[in-house]
């Protein structure tokens, strides 16, 4: 039997991710929540992700400087930013950090579901 | 009161100096700060100077060669936006130059009150300044507090999708006819507040089919450079900080003129901020090496380097401060939002050029910025008989 695929899911807000939580584990998803980025990079390390869904604006360790520790600990490791940050800057600084996806919110989970299952596929 | 407070003024003599150091005492009594000069070198080194309000000239006999001097120094102040007067015993050969006669020292009161006069139109502009500086300073800051409620908003509307959607696509379970219109109820109030965010041009998404583009015209960025650190001499110098340049005339590159300003202004504001007095920052604008090929083809790349003698960026920190809400350890307790070198990298990237930070820790810090002059546009421009200034 097949393992179900980890989604690390990384966001400050409490009700930030929970739906798109719901969602996943009701598609087979095994998913792991973190409060900001410092934690998902502990998790990270702890339980390797198969993808992760990152918000930006976070204490601690914001999403652009996540995602640039998170490609070094697996360059390969697909990241999708999900962010309420719609400025065109913000999606330059994505792809500086070595995003693969970038959605701004608020997105319809069907789309975001898409997406990663694109990236999971590649 | 006769008051010129903050007033720069040089106070220039040609031989009768104690005279002259009479003067300067009651104006620096009034408030304002007095440079004292002969007639030589030292007043065309003090006429450089951007931040000065006014000369006085003290020539108490002027024949036709002080006279003559006097036009060369009210035509040099006035390009700097200063006022030139004279302190003369003969006041009747002064007017006949249409020059400004000031009442001897001896009336003082009589002195500042006419020296204020002159100076008020040019007081209410630089107040009328202050002012637009201020209400500049507090549009960025409801631009921001805009974006930040936009943010908010969104991340509250995310969250309201995402459990409507959860509802709608019956993962919790079956709904009935009357939960499904409820359900769709929400999810179409959400997408009218995403459109309605949408319209706010701060919060507006850009679509991947629109990246952000320069306004590309053909500039030369010694002079470019040149006008941003002049804009900055005066607070340079009240800081204690000598700024010297070294700018190559012929560096011409293709961009875009505001945006390439801002490069220079964050880079130079970040030196003036973060390099204690005495310090020295450096601007250099030159040519550096080939990007690629040679001859003809070669694309060449312009060079902008701003060095200062602050405390250095540690090796750790090179990459980091390029990022956006990044505050350098060694400079966290300094004023900043950790903004403006992130702007910079953005704008550098736009250009398709490169950013990295040099320079010893306790010595300065050197900002190198690589810019492509992109010379086969610029070739192709040519051959269509393009204006200079035109968009691309």
């Amino acid at each position: 039997m097949t393992q179900p695929l980890h989604v690390l899911l990384v966001d400050d807000q409490p009700k930030g991710l929970e739906s798109l939580d719901f969602r996943l584990k009701h598609a087979g998803y095994r998913t792991t929540f973190a409060h900001n980025g410092e934690l998902g990079l502990q998790v990270a390390r702890a339980d390797p992700p198969d993808l992760v869904i990152l918000d930006v604006s976070m204490p601690e360790l914001n999403g652009y400087q996540a995602c640039r520790e998170l490609k070094k600990l697996r360059p390969d490791l697909p990241v999708i930013m999900f962010t309420g940050k719609s400025d065109p800057a913000d999606r330059f600084w994505a792809s500086e950090c070595g995003a693969d996806a970038f959605i701004v919110k608020p997105a319809d989970p069907a789309v975001v579901m898409q997406t990663l299952t694109k990236l999971l596929e590649r | 009161m006769h008051t010129l407070l903050d007033c720069q003024i040089v106070v220039a003599s040609a031989a009768d100096l104690a005279r002259a150091h009479g003067l300067s005492m009651l104006l620096e009594q009034a408030g304002a700060r007095v440079r004292e000069c002969s007639l030589s070198q030292d007043l065309w080194t003090a006429l450089s100077d951007h931040a000065i309000d006014a000369v006085l000239l003290c020539l108490p006999e002027p024949d036709a060669a002080a006279l003559v001097l006097f036009e060369q120094v009210r035509s040099q102040a006035r390009q700097r936006g200063a006022l030139t007067c004279l302190l003369t015993g003969d006041a009747r050969a002064a007017a006949t130059r249409g020059a400004i006669v000031l009442p001897p020292p001896s009336q003082g009161e009589a002195l500042l009150s006419s020296l204020r006069d002159l100076l008020a139109p040019a007081r209410r502009l630089h107040d009328a300044e202050e002012q637009q500086r201020a209400l500049r300073h507090e549009l960025e800051r409801l631009r921001e507090e805009r974006a930040e409620v936009a943010h908010e908003s969104r991340s509250m509307l995310s969250a309201i999708m995402g459990f409507a959607s959860n509802l709608r696509d019956e993962l919790p379970g079956p709904l009935t006819w009357d939960q499904r219109q409820h359900v769709a109820g929400i999810l179409e109030a959400v997408e009218r507040a995403t459109r309605l965010l949408e319209r706010s041009p701060s919060s507006a998404p850009v679509r991947p089919s629109q990246p952000p583009r320069a306004q590309r015209v053909l500039i030369p960025l010694a002079g470019l450079t040149r006008e941003v650190v002049s804009l900055f001499d005066a607070v340079a110098r009240r800081k204690g900080l000598t700024t010297q340049c070294e700018l190559d005339e012929t560096v011409h590159l293709w961009g875009d003129v505001a945006k390439l300003k801002q490069v220079v202004t964050n880079l130079l504001v970040n030196a003036l901020r973060y390099t204690p007095a005495p310090g020295r920052i450096h601007v250099r604008v030159a040519w550096s090496s080939p990007l690629e090929g040679d001859g003809p083809e070669a694309r060449r790349q312009a060079l902008l380097e701003i060095a200062d003698t602050g405390p250095g960026v540690p090796r750790d920190e090179r990459e980091l401060i390029f990022e956006r809400g990044y505050r350098a350890r060694a400079t966290r307790d300094i004023k900043g939002e950790g903004i403006g070198l992130s702007v910079v990298k953005e704008i550098v990237a736009l250009h398709g050029g490169t950013i990295e930070v040099g320079g010893e820790v306790g010595e300065g810090a050197v900002f190198r910025v690589d810019l492509p002059q992109d010379r086969r546009q610029r070739a192709l421009d040519a051959l269509a008989g393009e204006h200079t200034g035109e968009r691309e």
